[in-house]
């Protein structure tokens, strides 16, 4: 067992690194315990791989790549007006469903089935910032995971 | 004994879609993708579609690979770093694209964001207030 100022000097390193840096950690130890867990010797059995969607069942948690509360990298930053888009999406939402569409200041950029294309005429028309989304029928189902 | 919080942002959201959806940014490189999600503290992580990822030039096998447990079954995910921008706060997170293609949502759950921010709804009035999280308002 590591003593645990050993294991705070270890996690204060990790803090400093990058979130991509972090994650390469995480895949990294990740591979480690994969293969302790293959050997005979392992001591501890590994949680399960499963995590959780739409519930709470007390299982392992996996750690983030990025810091937990991660707020020293939080800055503000400001969204531009998504209303008239909003408004486009329910004045609209039949004729397009199941189209993927790219709004803009509640105008039509674009639209097609495939998304690729949708944004790269979004993109190619100066609007890379467009919203882009999967439109669904007015009739869908309530939603639940 | 009464508490008292304070935020940093103040949103209404459209109060006619299923679910307390806004908008989300992702970033990678350049380009940012604009896509709407779903606030959901009862999801373990953020998760967004497939094509999304794709579309933002991520190889999603690549991730870190996560089984998802959800109602009606397991999904498998991937998970990236990326730059996430919502509702006036942007930080850097770790989010899951779903391994096949046309999930119907894309989800804000606690892995990646609510753990990053301090929270509040008011769903009577459509109104969502968010600070960041060292904000001790």
């Amino acid at each position: 067992m590591m003593a645990a100022s050993q294991l705070d000097l270890i996690m204060n390193q990790v803090q400093q690194l990058s979130a991509g840096d972090q994650l390469q950690i995480i895949k990294r130890v990740a591979d480690l315990l994969e293969r302790a867990d293959q050997s005979p010797h392992s001591e501890e059995p590994l949680a399960d791989d499963i995590g959780d969607i739409g519930m709470m069942n007390g299982e392992a948690q996996r750690p983030e790549a990025s810091p937990p509360n991660g707020c020293a990298s939080a800055r503000a930053a400001s969204l531009r007006d998504f209303t008239a888009d909003r408004q486009w999406l329910a004045d609209h939402r039949d004729e397009y469903a199941g189209q993927w569409v790219a709004l803009k200041y509640g105008q039509l950029i674009s639209h097609g089935a495939d998304l690729k294309a949708v944004y790269a005429v979004a993109k190619a028309a100066g609007h890379p910032d467009a919203l882009l989304e999967l439109v669904e029928p007015s009739d869908a189902l309530p939603f639940i995971f | 004994m009464p508490h008292q919080l304070t935020f940093i942002t103040r949103e209404t959201y459209d109060s006619l879609q299923d679910g307390i959806t806004i908008e989300a940014v992702l970033s990678v490189g350049e380009d940012p993708f604009v896509c709407k999600a779903k606030v959901d503290p009862g999801a373990q992580v953020c998760l967004f579609k497939r094509e999304i990822g794709e579309q933002l030039g991520i190889d999603i096998e690549s991730g870190y690979p996560r089984k998802l447990d959800t109602l009606t079954g397991t999904l498998l995910s991937y998970g990236h770093s990326v730059r996430l921008h919502t509702l006036g706060l942007e930080f850097d997170s770790v989010v899951y694209f779903s391994a096949t293609p046309n999930l119907r949502r894309n989800l804000l759950g606690r892995e990646g964001w609510l753990q990053k921010v301090r929270l509040a709804i008011v769903d009577y009035d459509s109104v969502i207030y968010l600070s960041p999280y060292e904000d001790q308002g």
